[in-house]
């Protein structure tokens, strides 16, 4: 089984290649559902302890989502938007909604990330042609360290540092309304993939 | 103000204070003498090292390392008497609501439970605790005056 720290800069930019077809898919079936348009930026690949991760935001007020990822590749994926965010999101859909009603708007919060999770999923999985599947989200509305905390939990087990697929989607006119933080972090032992791959025992 | 981040363990002595932001399923234990006005603190994650899937890991990070250590830290490096010790914890909240991975218990739950076994299994009195529920919370230790306070989001402040 390979280690976090057997990654090379080969890995971490394919890693970055399908994060960054994966996200692409994800802000188009954004814009799609919002009929507006939504950007996002490169993203970014990186070994974090995951102490510091939590360091960053942690008593941030947000509302996040979180998939669990199975098939091909085993990880963990988060979607991470500050409360307020998480609202203006949700209004557009459901105009009486907020992420912490407990019933419509919390639910189109969680179908949102079910959508843009599975736009990103299938992107990532047609370019390293593999199966992924992924759980329906789980869902809360509270301090972000508290979340990403527990989020992290399995991951925990195998290191003490985090693989992490980082991308923000954002809206092009109102960046400080709607944005998201897109988190895809995989297993350390699903990387096998990811070396075979990288050393052309499988094509793409 | 020593921040103490997930798995770390860190020792203050007052006028210092010892802080742990956002916990959710984790626990955040501390061990303080009133004496000394002194305290150590551990970010607790998960109940048992025996989970782990890698050789190597750092001792704050299960209870069942953390607590043995921090014991040392009070008593073998900062030479305070073991009979001195007493324990405050608060964490170990279920974030997720409709969580379907942990189906038998959660492992806040857990936590909450390992680190209380391992304080008496060392016979350190755990005299509060602000554990469960599902929100996060910023915890804050003054070895001054042995006050944990607990701020949450939506739940105000609490001291214990």
């Amino acid at each position: 089984m390979h280690q976090l720290s057997d990654l090379t800069p080969t890995h971490l930019d394919l890693l970055k290649e399908a994060g960054n077809i994966g996200a692409a898919h994800a802000a188009t079936a954004l814009s799609t559902l919002l009929h507006e348009r939504i950007e996002m930026n490169v993203p970014s690949v990186t070994i974090m302890p995951m102490n510091e991760l939590m360091k960053k935001d942690a008593e941030k007020y947000v509302a996040a989502t979180f998939i669990e990822v199975t098939g091909g590749l085993k990880g963990c994926y988060v979607m991470i938007f500050g409360e307020q965010q998480a609202n203006s999101l949700i209004s557009r859909l459901i105009p009486s909604g907020t992420v912490d009603d407990g019933g419509m708007g919390s639910s189109a919060f969680c179908e949102i990330s079910n959508i843009l999770c599975g736009s990103y999923l299938s992107a990532i999985s047609s370019m390293l042609d593999t199966r992924l599947i992924q759980s329906p989200p789980d869902f809360a509305v509270d301090m972000e360290g508290a979340i990403l905390g527990e989020a992290l939990n399995e991951l925990s087990l195998y290191d003490d540092s985090v693989l992490m697929i980082d991308t923000a989607l954002f809206h092009q006119e109102q960046q400080d309304k709607l944005s998201g933080e897109f988190l895809f972090m995989p297993y350390p032992g699903s990387l096998d993939l990811i070396f075979s791959l990288a050393a052309g025992e499988t094509s793409l | 103000m020593i921040l103490v981040g997930l798995s770390e363990i860190k020792f203050a002595e007052s006028p210092e204070t010892l802080k742990s932001l956002g916990l959710g399923s984790c626990i955040g234990v501390i061990l303080y003498s009133d004496r000394a006005h002194c305290a150590g603190m551990a970010h607790v994650m998960l109940p048992d090292s025996s989970l782990s899937c890698s050789g190597s890991f750092s001792p704050g990070k299960y209870a069942d390392t953390a607590v043995p250590a921090l014991i040392r830290l009070m008593t073998v490096i900062h030479g305070l008497p073991m009979a001195e010790l007493k324990a405050k914890m608060a964490g170990g909240a279920e974030m997720f609501r409709a969580s379907q991975r942990y189906s038998t218990m959660s492992i806040g739950k857990r936590n909450a439970e390992a680190v209380g076994n391992q304080l008496s299994k060392y016979r350190v009195p755990l005299v509060a605790a602000e554990t469960g529920h599902d929100f996060g919370r910023t915890i804050e230790f003054d070895p001054g005056n042995g006050m944990l306070v607990i701020r949450t989001i939506l739940r105000g402040e609490q001291r214990i």
